[in-house]
């Protein structure tokens, strides 16, 4: 992936976490209050899937150096 | 402009612009946190741009799975700390700030060093510390 293409994702990553953010912020300040638990424990989940994804891939990395390193030198 | 070429220092203007939020800079769209559970909110999206930039990375080949591990372990312990604040809050609120701090603190210290692994390093220079180093000589663990 090209570095364009990954600062694109992330400014669109970072753009997507801060409109969340500002809609439960916008919700809760509509209703004049903090933001529950409940809602504070959605964004744990939201976390909790980037943590999985994250780790997925981390996996998959060591597996592929591991696999790469066992294999028998060229003759 | 040029602070915008890399993703690591996109990542790191990022966290710095959550944290100018929670600081007070209203000029986001979002409105000033006034109170803990807006700075919480702003704690768990700061985490999670953590580990998207750690796996965006992984996946440039920019740090290798042992490095991706630690930024996942770190992103963990700063979860971790809010999860903690949040606890403490229920006995004590000046506690609870005082742990949401340092957990800010801590995740810009983890931007820190992923923005100096995008830097052009100087022919010749020192190779940079591992990211563990890194982390630690900043900041002692949560």
């Amino acid at each position: 992936m090209s570095n364009s293409l990954l600062i694109a994702q992330l400014i669109l990553d970072y753009s997507t976490s801060l409109s969340q953010l500002a809609a439960l912020q916008a919700k809760a300040r509509a209703e004049n209050r903090e933001p529950t638990d409940e809602e504070l424990d959605k964004l744990g989940e939201g976390d909790d899937v980037k943590r999985a994804r994250f780790q997925a891939a981390i996996d998959d990395a060591r597996s592929r150096r591991i696999s790469g390193s066992q294999r028998p030198p060229d003759m | 402009m040029r602070y915008m070429r890399n993703k690591a220092g996109l990542l790191n203007l990022g966290v710095s612009m959550v944290l100018a939020l929670l600081a007070g800079c209203a000029s986001l769209g979002v409105q000033r946190p006034d109170n803990f559970g807006e700075k919480i909110e702003g704690a768990y999206t700061t985490v999670g741009l953590v580990r998207d930039t750690g796996l965006r990375l992984l996946q440039a080949g920019k740090i290798a799975d042992q490095e991706a591990q630690v930024v996942q372990d770190r992103a963990d312990a700063l979860r971790a700390g809010i999860e903690a604040a949040r606890d403490i809050r229920k006995v004590s609120e000046a506690g609870a700030e005082s742990r949401l701090q340092a957990v800010l603190l801590t995740a810009q210290y983890i931007t820190n060093c992923l923005d100096e692994r995008e830097q052009p390093r100087p022919e010749g220079a020192e190779p940079l510390p591992t990211l563990a180093v890194c982390i630690q000589k900043q900041d002692p663990p949560l």
